[in-house]
């Protein structure tokens, strides 16, 4: 994906030249064509991402269009109270974009961990927060983001962007990938390639269910999170704490919507930091929240609400 | 433990902290080559204060960081946890084969080291900008708490970019804590180019002198330096001891020295075996 950001930001800034990129020391064998062919264009902070927002925010005071890219599990947490202040509250036009959501920078532990991005950036006003599935949906929220009046966030795994089946990006607007009546599966950001195995998987077992991807996280879609839901039951799937991420979100607004539910279930990371060296597959599997067993725990589910 | 180390070290010592050097390099080029994970240069680059820090002044007792006579280590450069697993366990805190188990599923010996996950691993690190702040913090308690015990603190120089070390910087002054060192592996090389081309850090020395420290500049990779500069901040009474250790990143294989991209790149089997054959040369 970290290439798709690549490629979405040599144009943006070939297309206006306000646009500049800001890294704390990410970026390595990715940025690089960037900084050659907009060389005053680019500013390396150093290892400071508290500095790599504030002088974002400052550049946006002074017009520009500034891009500030770090690492998911160091931006939002690290440069938190810069990203409030200076971007959000004086509500300037900031794109916020960071690599290793959630887990997936697996085997390096909590440190590099995500997991709690998303409570984070969504309490936020002013901030649109955007995980993109694949690198066709970050190329157009970054796009999005440049046009903006307002801050935009942009966090993307660290694993290579999947092959999911072609859709168009409406920013706010949930991806339908596949209809069916047994249940539906509102799938965050990346977790959209594990929930559609996990509906495969199903179809073969007899049981149909409808995949949605949710790629804007901040603001929601109410009217289609419970138009979406009229199957009855309904699955969240996210990589992140499961008080950090959008489950509870999604079942207030069904609750409020007065949705008729015969199951609703949370699939998200418990509340524990990572223990012992485990890779992304093996914390996703040990969570529940990899393909195969999203399908069991969903088949379960349906089979108990038949 | 708290008695200062004679201020040099004579031919035996110094022998002992070669060969300590060397099994420290060996052994991370192992767990990189092998497991495919773990930061190769940043190990390389501190293996020479981490082999004088364990051979001569922490021994095998830095393990408990509640009891206030002992001394404690922080890697705060969490990166560089290879190294500091293959220094615990060629000083004898646990059985060296249980290198094999670096970045292994189940196992605790993670690319950053997790605190309690291996005896004398006192702490977590792996975001940098934490360790000096843990550090003051540790070195206080063991002050309140009457004790002699010292709390020695490694630090990236690329680390030092974080302001949060230049907070903890300042309250190590204002608390006099003497019983505090830092030492800064000053390699000029950090994760996407050189301190130069970065932020240019300039003399660090005279960075932490002028925020009241007692600071020297050192070779890192002299363990007669290295011995001779703990041994007088081990001696320290008033003020809190920088030690800038300049230092190659990667040092001790040529194909690894002084390049960004050794940050990163597990060895693959052609360097392994070069490797091997360089450092065991030495
Ligand atoms: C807060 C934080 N930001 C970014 C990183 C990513 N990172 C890991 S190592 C590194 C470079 C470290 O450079 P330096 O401190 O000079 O150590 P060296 O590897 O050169 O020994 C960076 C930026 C991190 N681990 N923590």
């Amino acid at each position: 994906m970290r290439n798709a950001f690549l490629q979405a930001m040599l144009e943006g800034a070939a297309a206006d030249e306000r646009v500049s990129l800001l890294m704390a020391e990410t970026g390595f064998s990715v940025v690089e064509p960037f900084q050659q062919r907009f060389p005053d264009r680019f500013y390396n902070t150093g290892i400071a991402e508290q500095d790599l927002v504030s002088v974002a925010a400052g550049m946006a005071l002074g017009g520009l269009r500034p891009v500030a890219y770090s690492m998911s599990a160091f931006l939002p947490s690290r440069g938190f109270e810069q990203i409030k202040i200076d971007v959000c509250y004086q509500d300037l036009p900031v794109v916020l974009v960071s690599t290793g959501t959630g887990l997936s920078y697996g085997n390096l532990g909590a440190t590099h961990h995500a997991a709690e991005e998303s409570a984070l950036m969504r309490a936020l006003p002013n901030l649109t927060v955007f995980f993109p599935a694949c690198g066709e949906e970050l190329g157009e929220m970054f796009r999005y983001g440049l046009k903006s009046e307002h801050p935009t966030y942009i966090s993307m795994p660290k694993t290579a962007s999947p092959k999911l089946p072609e859709h168009q990006f409406v920013p706010g607007r949930p991806v339908c990938y596949r209809t069916g009546a047994d249940g539906t599966i509102f799938a965050v950001g990346h977790s959209a390639a594990e929930a559609l195995r996990a509906a495969e998987q199903l179809e073969r077992q007899g049981v149909h269910m409808s995949v949605y991807g949710l790629h804007t996280l901040k603001p929601l879609d109410a009217g289609e999170i419970c138009t979406a839901a009229n199957t009855g039951r309904v699955f969240v799937v996210e990589e992140q704490q499961r008080s950090a991420g959008v489950g509870g979100d999604i079942a207030r607004i069904l609750l409020e919507g007065g949705a008729q539910l015969k199951t609703f279930r949370s699939f998200a990371v418990p509340d524990q930091f990572a223990g012992p060296v485990l890779s992304w597959q093996e914390q996703a599997e040990e969570y529940g929240l990899s393909g195969g067993r999203l399908a069991q725990s969903i088949l379960d589910a349906v089979k108990g609400t038949a | 433990m708290s008695k200062p180390a004679a201020r040099s070290c004579d031919g035996r010592q110094l022998e002992y902290y070669r060969s300590l050097s060397k099994a420290i390099r060996l052994d991370v080029l192992e767990m990189t080559y092998r497991k495919k994970a773990g930061f190769i240069g940043t190990s390389f680059s501190c293996a020479d204060v981490l082999a004088v820090l364990y051979g001569g002044f922490l021994g095998r007792e830095a393990l408990h960081p509640q009891d206030p006579d002992e001394n404690t280590f922080l890697l705060s450069k969490g990166h560089g946890a290879s190294a500091w697993y293959a220094a615990l366990a060629n000083v004898g805190y646990f059985p060296r084969e249980r290198l094999s188990e670096f970045n292994t599923s189940g196992s605790y010996l993670g690319v950053h080291p997790k605190r309690g996950g291996l005896p004398g691993v006192a702490a977590s690190s792996g975001s940098l900008g934490h360790g000096l702040g843990l550090g003051c913090g540790l070195a206080q308690a063991k002050r309140i708490r009457g004790g002699a015990g010292r709390v020695c603190v490694l630090l990236g120089d690329g680390e030092c970019n974080e302001g949060s070390v230049w907070e903890s910087a300042m309250f190590a002054v204002r608390f006099g804590l003497s019983n505090l060192i830092a030492v800064v592996d000053r390699n000029r090389l950090q994760s996407y180019g050189s301190d130069q081309d970065v932020l240019n850090m300039g003399d660090m020395a005279v960075k932490f002198q002028a925020f009241g420290w007692n600071a020297v500049e050192l070779d890192g990779h002299d363990h007669r330096a290295i011995h001779a500069a703990l041994a007088n901040a081990w001696a320290e009474k008033e003020r809190p001891t920088a030690l800038i250790a300049n230092t190659v990143k990667g040092k001790g294989c040529s194909l690894f020295e002084n390049l960004v991209l050794w940050h990163y790149k597990w060895p693959e089997e052609a360097h392994y075996l070069q490797a091997r054959k360089e450092l065991e040369g030495q």
